[in-house]
């Protein structure tokens, strides 16, 4: 069944984009395939029959299925996205955080050099 | 005068026996029943102790100062390895210290075997010395504990190719070089293996040392659960994953 190899290939690219790192052009392909959803939706909306008609062509039954899977497929993407943006952002925290405690600390031992501290 | 030590801290009345190339950095977060106590233990035998206060929300900050531990503040908690890395920061921006000691802030660890690894460093002109806990023959630790760090230090051995024995042992000397190679990004516990996979990488020349290890209630409460050996495995492979960006 066709649906099964599409399905696989977006779970294939997901792995591919969640390793590699973040470009110009892979922003570029992440506002197109937005776009493309946006647009796709649109026409799922005006023409739900022609839902049903896509879901044959690639081997599944119903069109609510089809839109099921895709949204599946569509929200891990986000969910990748956003837990990498966590991780950049906890790493910009850390940096932040520490070099203001280091900017504490040395104000600090300039009023009390080290060797004096008791 | 690495044979000096033992005798050093056998006798509390002795102050400071070691020279003052030494810095002592000691992560803590919400330790400030027992940190107190740790602090002024190893100022007997250090003169430098810098506390990394992960943002601690009781009043650890202020008894390891009373405690006479220069103490870096965290606005908010950052995990482990974040302290260790602003501990390493600040000491190597402030001080001109040639070796620095890593140390947990629950008591766990003999100040004399932080002492006789830095006389190791010395003497063996080691870049890295680590403790382990599992070299000493009658070692008492729990059951639980011992598969979790068994795990772990397998893991670890095969992904690094280190030949160690105790790949989380809190207890460490850097020299100042080694300090200074050192970007620990991984907050939890897996900076414990990011740490060796430093060393690994960068060649640094190793060893293992002996040490005590003491579990009381206290530590064991503030200590890994069993479940955290997921935890740990998850962030290094989180780590691979990421490390290209």
């Amino acid at each position: 069944m066709m649906i099964k190899v599409v399905l696989l290939a977006a779970l294939a690219v997901m792995l591919v984009s969640a390793v590699r790192s973040r470009s110009p052009r892979h922003l570029a392909v992440r506002r197109m395939a937005a776009a493309l959803l946006a647009v796709g939706g649109a026409l799922a909306v005006l023409f739900p029959d022609a839902v049903t008609s896509v879901a044959h062509v690639v081997g599944v039954g119903r069109g609510t299925d089809l839109v099921l899977y895709l949204f599946i497929v569509a929200s891990t993407f986000m969910w990748l996205g956003v837990n990498r943006r966590l991780l950049e952002l906890d790493s910009r925290l850390a940096r932040l955080v520490r070099s203001q405690a280091l900017a504490e600390a040395s104000r600090a031992t300039e009023d009390a050099p080290v060797g004096t501290l008791r | 005068m690495g044979a000096v030590r033992s005798v050093a801290t056998a006798s509390p009345v002795t102050p400071a026996a070691q020279p003052a190339d030494v810095a002592v950095v000691v992560p803590m977060h919400n330790e400030g029943s027992v940190v107190g106590l740790v602090v002024s233990d190893l100022r007997r035998v250090f003169d430098l102790v810098v506390c990394v206060d992960d943002g601690s929300t009781d009043d650890s900050a202020d008894v390891a100062r009373r405690a006479g531990a220069q103490v870096v503040q965290h606005a908010v908690n950052l995990g482990q390895g974040a302290a260790l890395q602003t501990g390493f920061a600040h000491v190597l921006a402030r001080t001109g210290a040639d070796y620095v000691v890593t140390f947990d802030a629950d008591g766990q660890h003999a100040v004399d075997d932080a002492a006789r690894m830095v006389a190791t460093a010395r003497a063996g002109a080691y870049d890295v010395v680590l403790g382990s806990r599992f070299l000493l023959p009658d070692a008492e630790v729990p059951r639980g504990r011992r598969v979790l760090l068994r795990a772990a230090t397998a893991v670890t051995r095969r992904t690094t190719g280190l030949r160690l024995t105790d790949t989380h042992n809190g207890l460490r000397v850097f020299t100042r070089r080694a300090a200074e190679g050192l970007d620990l990004r991984l907050g939890g516990m897996a900076h414990a293996s990011e740490l060796l996979t430093h060393v690994a990488r960068h060649g640094l020349r190793y060893c293992e040392v002996p040490v005590v290890v003491t579990y009381t209630d206290y530590s064991r409460s503030k200590g890994q659960s069993s479940l955290n050996a997921v935890n740990i495995m998850f962030e290094l492979a989180m780590h691979r994953m990421y490390a290209q960006s």
